[in-house]
């Protein structure tokens, strides 16, 4: 016993401080979404200390589910982000590592400029793409679509061509930060900032692929498609469930981009509502946190089995 | 990118002033959070004066707008004691006050009170009691390219009616050229563009809440308001408008994109294009104005244990020597004096001669007026100064923006905000 003891009790330390770190915030939430508080009013001083006196039971998830505005726009609008995402940076991902694991000449030079967007801090990596690329009058997006008009403008004076083209509408740009488009900004600047991470995952993985089976495969016949499907696809399983993983974790708390953005015009997820209700309302803002944790959990469990089923494999 | 460059300013220098320890053993430290806008960050250097002469080492925390109100809201209301002097804006100072936050101010004959604009003291005090003392203050009013309205052959008046600024709007329009135009605020906040949208709606006669505090965001004079404002910046805004707000519109201004821009007096002092003239707001014959009012101040929490060097300091900061200090500092000069605090100020030949928007912005401060009327039963212009406005103001800014880009009709947006308010402000207790 002695022997077992004695490790155990080296670890108490760091596991307390773990488990401090863990619950004093947790529980501290958890009483919070269960009284008044909100950090000021003139009507009700009284809710402005936390107190048990202002208990209010289930009032706030109340409050946040069926009368606050968004919520139910928020957990959709989510699941919605995260999911174009994931799809756009495993897809995308997996056509530019297989491209850059030939052999070319300044293959090292291309690698790091495909790694390079991931050094991006997340909001200057908004910043630059809604006022430098997107933005529809001063931005790459509003010079493009004026340069088009101009030049189907000067179409529009040859013979008989000029027929043709001047049938042609005037292009407007499109403004990004729009109530219906603001949330594909968003997916736009997550995944070019995040592909490079799926680019670097997969690369190492393909490197990795056993050549000789390909060859093997080459000589029996298959095709370039059904020795991506059948060999190389297999080979990626992992590294795929991997980076939807973490990528799911970083994603569901994207806050930058969208207050960046659009300031949650027509764009929300969970951390968004949280850090509108934080402005006064705290018991509003701790429930909202409880669902957050509470979907962050099914998500996990969702995914651990999905990547243990894989790792086990 | 401004906002980039300013940070970056802000924290070099918020450095360089945490490494100035004053020589003298026993000195006093101040720490000051401060809004990283131009004004606040030139206050950094223009007070080594004050280190140098009173031994009182200052130590600036300087953060953007929405971190600072976060930071300084949390460690004022749980008074952590964390800052000696704060900025706060005019939303914030009467409720702050009434809440028992920050210290009552009352300064020497010297500083001459009086000498502060009315609407200026009205605004930062709570039942007559000054709880902040201005640094710059300021209103909004019309800012037009005299050389496109010349072109147009169209005139803009003081206090027009807002079916001429269409009309001019519409005679300056001309994206081909890249010519917008109106450009206003369009981008969700409850300090940018409902900052615009509810001095419109004020000038139609309307108000944030009835006299029971419930929300009356669906009534006719908010409808008419806010049809007009879609109409107007939708036909003849730039594209993509509901993503713009002051430095946004400032950039494509000096860019030579906008025919007129109605919005803060402090812009004129960053217009680089030719042939600007200024107007004073418009109004729909309401006698509330259709412009609004806003200072930066500074006040003292009352969880500091330094009160009495804080007030002296702001007492200093707020002063007319201040004025002359700034004007007369070599890296600044008259251009850069903080405005919309001192009546004095608009006095000062020096000043007069570098600033043609003097007598506009004074005229459109003077005419504001955040005292609780007939009409609204709160205090604010284009807020109102109780602790909920921040939250029912952003959300329907979003509703606002939403109409504005089209994804709801004026009417569908109006009652989805007037849901979110009314929710709000009954979780509030207010009824």
């Amino acid at each position: 016993m002695a022997n077992r003891s004695l490790p155990r009790l080296l670890q108490t330390p760091a596991v307390i401080l773990l488990l401090l770190w863990m619950l004093v915030p947790l529980s501290m939430t958890l009483y919070f979404s269960f009284i008044r508080y909100v950090l000021n009013s003139t009507r009700r001083p009284e809710w402005t200390s936390p107190s048990l006196s202002n208990w209010r039971g289930f009032g706030n998830y109340e409050y946040v589910l069926f009368n606050a505005k968004d919520f139910w726009f928020a957990i959709q609008n989510s699941v919605f982000i995260v999911s174009s995402i994931l799809v756009g940076t495993v897809v995308l991902g997996l056509i530019l590592a297989m491209l850059v694991n030939r052999t070319f000449p300044g293959r090292g030079i291309v690698r790091v400029l495909l790694i390079s967007p991931f050094f991006v801090m997340p909001a200057v990596n908004a910043v630059l793409w809604i006022n430098m690329i997107l933005d529809p009058v001063l931005g790459l997006n509003g010079i493009a679509v004026a340069g088009l008009n101009n030049i189907v403008d000067g179409l529009r004076d040859f013979p008989v061509l000029g027929q043709f083209f001047s049938m042609w509408p005037k292009f407007e740009p499109i403004s990004f930060r729009a109530t219906q488009t603001s949330a594909y900004a968003v997916i736009m600047m997550v995944t070019w900032q995040w592909t490079p991470f799926a680019i670097l995952i997969f690369m190492t993985s393909l490197q990795s692929e056993d050549e000789s089976q390909k060859e093997a495969a080459i000589l029996d016949g298959a095709n370039a498609w059904s020795r991506f499907r059948n060999l190389t696809l297999p080979h990626l399983a992992r590294p795929i469930a991997i980076v939807v993983m973490i990528q799911s974790i970083f994603h569901l708390s994207l806050y930058a981009e969208i207050e960046i953005v659009s300031r949650g015009n027509g764009n929300k997820n969970l951390p968004y509502l949280i850090g509108e209700f934080s402005s006064n309302n705290i018991g509003a803002a701790s429930a909202t946190g409880i669902f957050a944790v509470i979907l962050a959990n099914i998500i996990a469990i969702f995914l651990l089995r999905m990547v243990g089923k894989t790792l086990m494999d | 990118m401004n906002f980039i460059k300013n940070t970056a300013l802000g924290l070099a220098l918020s450095v360089a002033g945490a490494t100035v320890v004053a020589a003298d053993g026993h000195a006093k430290e101040l720490t000051i959070a401060i809004v990283n806008n131009g004004h606040m960050i030139n206050m950094q250097k223009v007070a080594e004066a004050y280190t140098e002469e009173t031994g009182v080492a200052l130590n600036w925390v300087s953060l953007e707008e929405g971190v600072l109100r976060e930071q300084v809201t949390s460690d004022t209301a749980t008074g952590g004691g964390q800052y000696d002097i704060i900025n706060i804006g005019m939303q914030e100072a009467p409720i702050w006050g009434a809440a028992g936050w920050i210290e009552p101010l009352e300064f020497g004959a010297e500083y001459d009170v009086d000498d502060m604009l009315p609407a200026m003291r009205n605004g930062l005090s709570h039942e007559g009691t000054l709880y902040a003392a201005p640094f710059y203050g300021e209103s909004s009013m019309v800012m037009y390219r005299k050389d496109l309205t010349d072109a147009a052959g169209v005139t803009i008046a003081d206090n027009d009616s807002w079916d001429n600024i269409k009309a001019a709007a519409a005679a300056m329009h001309n994206p081909d050229a890249g010519v917008y135009g109106a450009c206003l605020r369009g981008k969700p906040g409850w300090g940018d563009n409902m900052a615009f949208v509810t001095t419109v709606v004020n000038s139609f006669g309307g108000a944030w809440f009835d006299k029971d505090m419930r929300p009356t965001l669906q009534s006719d004079e908010w409808k008419a308001a806010i049809n007009f404002y879609v109409d107007l910046l939708g036909t003849y805004g730039p594209p993509g408008s509901e993503g713009n707000s002051f430095n946004e519109i400032l950039a494509l201004y000096n860019e030579g994109k906008c025919g007129m821009w109605i919005d803060a007096t402090i812009a004129a002092s960053f217009l680089e294009v030719d042939g600007v003239a200024y107007a004073q707001s418009p109004n729909a014959g309401n006698p509330v104005g259709a412009n609004w009012l806003w200072a930066w101040a500074m006040a003292v929490p009352t969880g500091t244990e330094n009160t009495e060097e804080a007030k002296a300091f702001i007492e200093w900061a707020t002063s007319k020597e201040y004025i002359q200090a700034v004007g007369n500092h070599p890296d600044f000069g008259w251009g850069s004096v903080p405005t919309g605090t001192r009546a004095s100020t608009y006095e000062i030949a020096e000043f007069q001669a570098v600033a043609d928007f003097a007598a506009a912005e004074k005229a459109a401060i003077d005419s504001a007026a955040p005292e609780a009327t007939d009409i609204k039963p709160y205090v604010g212009v284009q807020f109102a100064a109780i602790p909920e406005f921040p939250e029912v103001g952003s959300a329907v800014a979003q509703e606002i923006a939403a109409a504005l880009s089209g994804a709801k009709s004026v009417d569908e947006a109006l009652e989805a905000a007037q849901g979110a308010a009314d929710a709000i402000m009954s979780e509030a207790g207010y009824y």
